[in-house]
């Protein structure tokens, strides 16, 4: 299996939350327990419209929730770098939700350990891309190889609202925009 | 169903124009997984955030399972068998029609019921024509004045929305937010976007279909006729018509013409507070860009006053452009697809003074009384009807009210003495119109607990009034069978379309109006309406000021000084599934209303983003969670429309004559956009 990157384009995010319910169906997760989020953001500060981001596990290259992982439960896949998650070992410490910087490990508060994004492995072993992707409407979230990544150069590593840490090496990249702000169209008001 | 077979049906939620596709499996464990149909001509395998997570509402604990009778006295539940509860509900009809008001009982069926489209076209019509009762059917709160507006001008057919897309040069999104009320609709807007072509919405709010739009237009609430007429001031100006299509096909462009010279767009940038250029660049787009099509779905013009005259404004751009009988052209909106409506059994009804289905008529029924039992049908007035404070006293004088759903909703909750439990989409056989096309509705799993089917125990109550042949058939399928003979619908059959997940297409023309004869009297487009007239309606599409509005009303907005905006997202439809709160994915992402405040008001009243505040004015209050966002205009506030909150500030006026619906059988619709509200934070 190749290595894959999520690609996100917040001016085509029509905000509508499909890809965390697409996953919960998918994953047949708890709906308070999504493995995905979506972010409205600036925070409405007035001067700019909200934009709205779609997260999940980024699937780092060097992952800090597999190092701060006490039980090897959090491993990186060594065929496609995904980073996936064993109930059976899991201890519950918590110590990958601390580790992790983009705080997406969720706490399972009714089995008493963690859960996370696996990137719908068993999808793209089908050839299917992940339920997030697969279901967006605008094609805002999309799912790359490693070898497209390289051949593309409209793709950056941070975008409003994601800091991209370069000790993690998180595998998403964002489509470069001169201004995502204003969606690309006239305005009023 | 057997385990690891794989049936079709259509999502359970009544999006317009579309339903989306699914296929359903039962897996071993009981889990029942839900996918997007691939075979679905418009969704093509894609399900929004609600249909992803419908799972949950066939699953869900909290169904209600067995019937259930409240102790008016100490206002406690207990269950009660079906054939009590239907005896009771037989005892007061009956009453009431032995008293020679058999009026007095009034059927109030909502989307809930429309879900199957059977039991809502013809069904459940049927049971109230042949019992004799008042029937209230729940478009009139959704769409009905755009329907009225379709109706004087003779515009109403079909035109295929992806079709439309695909060969679309412009859309606009007239008041229209797809992408939060149809997320399925993206891709075809993005694609017009992707080819070039234009795509522009007009609304007050920066939605979520603004934000991907090439062109957003931002009137203030309500001035769309302003807009629309002067749009056709420039046309008309300008010579950008076709003077003989107009004098062969349609009806009083001369008066339309005299009548639109007063919009001049200099006044019109002033009335609707954007710019000349604004108004300049959008008439040049019905110039330059052809086909031009109009997304009108639903129901957001038809919730204000003047919402009859909005929707027509906006039509009249249509044949002034020549983009009538195009493809590409014309208006979107929903199905017209017709069944055997010979079945409703209309001609059987008994003659009597039944209230006709206008808001105007409901709510004096329920004032004088004149209504004294409800049977609400897959519906929550207590949720999604105006001025809940006055409903809810009006409620408590009836002497019985029966609910028959899937979940404890809030009328089930607050009002009802009767409540019986309802199926899901899942567990009976049913049909569907999805925009052309025609779905079976597969019944893939058995209902729980005691939940019953509504034509089953509309057949048992029937029975109890001495009607003997209210279901004639040996079976469902039969009955849907005959359902679809209907000129419309003749190459379907039950058999047919189990076989194809794709459904079959129903006899319509491809697009609509390409011969130019028109669904009016004069058979042409009707810029002028005789029959307005007639009803006491402005015969032109004409302004009238709001009887709540920032400006139209300043004394009012001296106290009240907040427009509020009735909203749509993508995690609820109406106030399905109480509030969407049954249903886990949902409720966690939506778990309370919000209210949308501009950052200049809240600083104002010194809010802050999550503050809690207490919404008010002359009619009701309600507490409400607060988000600061730029997204509403300055001294606008938005509530999406699934929240009983809303409804406690709205107020219960309808515009349209009830006359109208008596004649069209549409109309009513309360004006839900026009009310001024304050919000002080809570605590203070």
């Amino acid at each position: 299996m190749k290595e894959r990157y999520f690609v996100f384009d917040t001016s085509l995010c029509i905000g509508c939350l499909g890809c965390i319910a697409a996953c919960i169906n998918e994953n047949r997760l708890q709906g308070h327990q999504p493995w995905r989020r979506v972010f409205k953001l600036p925070p409405h500060d007035g001067d700019h419209d909200t934009l709205t981001i779609s997260l999940s596990c980024n699937h780092c290259q060097e992952p800090a929730c597999v190092t701060a992982c006490p039980a090897n439960a959090l491993m990186k896949r060594p065929q496609d770098g995904i980073v996936v998650h064993e109930p059976d070992l899991c201890l519950g410490c918590r110590y990958c939700q601390m580790a992790c910087p983009y705080d997406a490990i969720v706490w399972l508060e009714d089995k008493e350990m963690v859960g996370k994004c696996h990137m719908c492995w068993h999808r793209l072993e089908r050839g299917e891309d992940p339920a997030c992707v697969a279901t967006c409407f605008s094609k805002a979230l999309q799912m790359i190889t490693k070898e497209e990544l390289d051949s593309r150069s409209d793709l950056v590593r941070e975008t409003t609202g994601f800091q991209h840490h370069p000790d993690v090496k998180p595998r998403i990249r964002f489509i470069k925009k001169e201004n995502p702000k204003d969606h690309g169209r006239d305005q009023n008001g | 169903m057997e385990m690891g077979d794989i049936k079709y049906t259509t999502c359970p939620y009544n999006c317009w124009p579309i339903n989306c596709g699914q296929q359903v499996e039962r897996l071993a464990d009981g889990h029942i997984a839900i996918r997007g149909n691939p075979h679905h001509d418009f969704s093509r395998g894609r399900l929004c955030v609600k249909g992803q997570s419908s799972y949950e509402i066939a699953l869900s604990k909290n169904r209600l399972k067995v019937p259930l009778q409240r102790n008016r006295k100490s206002g406690t539940l207990k269950e009660i068998s079906w054939p009590d509860a239907l005896d009771q509900m037989a005892e007061k009809i009956t009453c009431n029609i032995d008293n020679g008001r058999r009026e007095a009982t009034a059927l109030y069926h909502s989307h809930g019921n429309i879900v199957q489209r059977i039991n809502w076209k013809i069904l459940t019509p049927r049971f109230a024509n042949m019992a004799g009762i008042t029937l209230w059917d729940g478009n009139f709160p959704c769409w009905y004045d755009v329907g009225v507006a379709q109706q004087l001008t003779g515009y109403w057919g079909l035109h295929d929305p992806a079709e439309n897309c695909a060969k679309t040069r412009a859309l606009i999104n007239w008041a229209q937010d797809p992408c939060a009320s149809q997320a399925n609709m993206a891709p075809y807007v993005l694609d017009i976007r992707e080819r070039g072509g234009q795509v522009i919405t007009i609304d007050p709010r920066v939605t979520q279909t603004a934000a991907i739009s090439t062109k957003h237009i931002r009137p203030r609430l309500g001035t769309d006729v302003w807009l629309a007429n002067s749009v056709a001031h420039i046309l008309i100006r300008e010579g950008f018509y076709d003077s003989d299509y107009m004098a062969q096909y349609t009806y009083g462009f001369p008066d339309y013409k005299k009548h639109i010279d007063t919009f001049t767009p200099a006044r019109a940038a002033e009335v609707c507070q954007i710019s000349l250029a604004e108004i300049e660049s959008l008439a040049e787009t019905f110039v330059q860009e052809k086909p031009l099509c109009i997304n009108l779905t639903r129901g957001a013009l038809g919730k204000h006053l003047n919402g009859i005259q909005m929707v027509r404004a906006v039509l009249c751009l249509i044949p002034l452009s020549g983009n009538v009988g195009i493809q590409g052209g014309g208006a979107v909106w929903g199905e017209t697809v017709e069944w055997n409506l010979e079945l409703c059994a209309l001609k059987e009804k008994p003659p009597a003074p039944y209230p006709v289905n206008n808001f105007t008529a409901i709510d004096e029924a329920l004032e004088k009384g004149s209504v004294n039992t409800l049977l609400v049908v897959g519906g929550n007035p207590l949720s999604q009807w105006p001025n809940l404070p006055r409903l809810r006293r009006q409620l408590q004088k009836l002497d019985l009210v029966a609910v028959y759903d899937l979940f404890m909703n809030h009328t089930a909750k607050e009002a009802a003495d009767i409540i019986l439990p309802a199926t899901c989409w899942l567990e009976e056989l049913g049909l569907r119109t999805s925009n052309r096309r025609i779905y079976l509705m597969d019944k893939i799993i058995d209902p729980p607990g005691q939940c019953r089917e509504a034509s089953a125990w509309m057949n048992d109550l029937a029975q109890r009034l001495g009607i003997d042949d209210y279901f004639p058939w040996t079976s469902k399928e039969e009955c849907l069978d005959q359902c679809l003979q209907s000129d419309a619908c003749s190459q379907a059959t039950v058999a047919k379309l189990r076989k194809l997940p794709q459904g079959i297409e129903a006899n319509i023309p491809p697009v609509p109006y390409a011969d130019h004869t028109f669904d009016s009297p004069s058979r042409k487009f009707e810029f002028f309406s005789s029959r307005a007239r007639e009803w006491g309606l402005s015969p032109l599409p004409t302004f009238e000021p709001p009887l709540e509005g920032r400006i139209d009303t300043p004394e009012l907005a001296q106290e009240f000084p907040l427009q509020l905006i009735s909203s749509r997202r993508n995690t609820h439809f109406h106030s399905f599934h109480n509030s969407h709160r049954e249903i886990e994915t949902l409720r966690a992402l939506e778990p309370e209303p919000l209210l949308y405040m501009h950052p200049k008001d809240a600083l104002a009243r010194g809010i802050q983003d999550g503050d809690y505040g207490i919404m008010f004015n002359q009619r009701g209050r309600a507490r409400i969670k607060i988000e600061i966002t730029t997204e509403v205009p300055v001294a606008h506030v938005s509530l999406n429309d699934c929240w009983p909150q809303l409804n406690e500030v709205t107020a219960a006026y309808a515009p349209c004559p009830p006359q109208v619906t008596a004649d069209l059988g549409i109309g009513g619709q309360p004006a839900y956009q026009n009310v001024l509200v304050e919000i002080r934070k809570e605590g203070r």
